[in-house]
């Protein structure tokens, strides 16, 4: 019943965690009552399909579990949300572009344009958390006002989609999400536009009386700065599905494999470029520089992907050895 | 089109309420939730399964269910039933909805067609 179980997952992550694990106990309970009842004891695919598409979509099925809960009515948790989402993305840009254009025009040394760059984020932060506070309001002054939006996000939603659904933890919250989209975002920048904040850090660290064994080569870490960027933004894509289906399926989760698979050998790559970082005349043996952050990269990144393969190639091995019992 | 939405509206509220009293009316006897689902589409109560089943939780979260979860049979089966406080309540609603009954025979009787 691994349709059954997805769509039951799908709905969990929509709900309150508070009796959450026996709402789900319950409905798969009566799912398989309904279908017993309808279909018989052997359903086939598109009878459990037919069940589930009676019973709803996902969040037509948590919005009934969530109602009168708190100030905001649930009807409009999904439009809610995505308003959020759209007005933290507009920041985000809105504060780029200012930041960027008062660099064209007023002209900034390097350590204006770091904290330039660190003002970003901070607001970002700020200006959406009182875009935050006034939607809010106006949503609290909608749930007393009653009025209706007939909205979910979902309401395009195809059962068909069930079978690819893979259930995993949910663990994984929006905000880490976005919070990785938006570095991802600022290393794009500072890589394509301010590589010299690069430089900037070597300089300072060098300040601390610590030799660097080796110096970046900004020229040819242009050439490395666009591979860098392709793979940050099919990650930031990555992200935005994720974060707008709010669901991971095996298509998906192939796609960030791959990801990850061409940013570890770029990284491998760069790490052994003797190109792009030159040795100094300090002399040191020890790894001390940028290779030492790619060499951690590399390895939390292989690590990384190591587990996930793991974690997949035992799931199957379960989904098989249960389909053969 | 907006005539419709208004009617549906009014006819959604209508139903609330008489559905509180109905689950109340027919959980005398333990049952689980799809069998209850069947018990009141037979006596003619128009009800959705996955309006009916948030409605036992919250009945239950306001102590006028009782509920076991049953692991003998097949398959689990949260069972529920009406509680004293349950039994209370609804004499109450009960007594309440005649007289309502009887104000609006009344009023249609009166001329209200």
């Amino acid at each position: 019943m691994k349709l059954i179980d997805n769509y039951i997952y799908l709905i969990g992550k929509k709900l309150p965690l508070k009796g959450r694990e026996d709402i789900k106990k319950e409905l798969r309970s009566i799912l398989l009552d309904d279908l017993e009842e309808r279909y018989g004891e052997k359903p086939g695919i598109e009878e459990v399909k037919n069940v589930i598409k009676d019973f709803g979509s996902p969040s037509e099925v948590a919005k009934k579990y969530g109602r009168n809960r708190g100030p905001i009515d649930p009807e409009y948790t999904d439009i809610f949300f995505l308003i959020l989402k759209l007005v933290a993305g507009a920041m985000c840009i809105a504060f780029t572009t200012v930041f960027v254009v008062s660099i064209f025009t007023a002209g900034s040394e390097s350590t204006n344009i770091l904290t330039g760059v660190l003002q970003i984020p901070l607001n970002v932060l700020f200006g959406t958390l009182t875009a935050t506070g006034v939607i809010t309001f106006i949503f609290i002054i909608m749930t007393r006002l009653g009025v209706s939006t007939n909205f979910t996000v979902d309401n395009d939603w195809v059962e068909c989609e069930l079978e690819s659904v893979e259930i995993g933890d949910m663990s994984e919250s929006k905000p880490e999400k976005i919070v990785t989209m938006l570095l991802l975002f600022i290393c794009i920048i500072i890589f394509n536009f301010f590589p010299s904040v690069l430089v900037f850090f070597e300089d300072l660290f060098e300040k601390s009386g610590i030799l660097l064994s080796h110096r970046l080569n900004l020229e040819v870490f242009r050439v490395y700065a666009v591979l860098l960027s392709l793979t940050a933004a099919a990650e930031i894509a990555y992200y935005l599905v994720l974060i707008k289906t709010d669901t991971k399926t095996s298509g998906m989760k192939m796609y960030h494999s791959l990801i990850s698979l061409a940013d570890v050998v770029l990284l491998i790559v760069m790490f052994n470029s003797s190109n792009l970082f030159p040795p100094t005349d300090s002399g040191s043996s020890l790894l001390v520089g940028y290779k030492l952050i790619l060499l951690i990269n590399i390895i939390v990144s292989s690590l990384e992907m190591l587990t996930s393969l793991g974690k997949t190639a035992k799931k199957r091995i379960e989904m098989e050895m249960s389909k053969d019992k | 089109m907006e005539d419709d939405k208004v009617v549906d509206n009014l006819l959604q509220e209508l139903k609330r309420g008489i559905l509180v009293l109905s689950v109340l009316l027919s959980v005398d006897e333990a049952s689980y939730g799809y069998s209850l689902v069947t018990i009141l589409k037979e006596k003619k109560v128009d009800i959705e399964q996955n309006t009916l089943y948030p409605l036992l939780r919250r009945l239950e979260k306001q102590g006028l269910l009782e509920s076991l979860w049953d692991t003998e049979e097949s398959r689990p089966r949260k069972y529920y039933k009406i509680s004293e406080r349950g039994k209370e309540v609804r004499r109450i609603l009960k007594s309440e909805w005649s007289r309502n009954n009887n104000i609006i025979e009344n009023l249609i009787r009166e001329g209200g067609k």
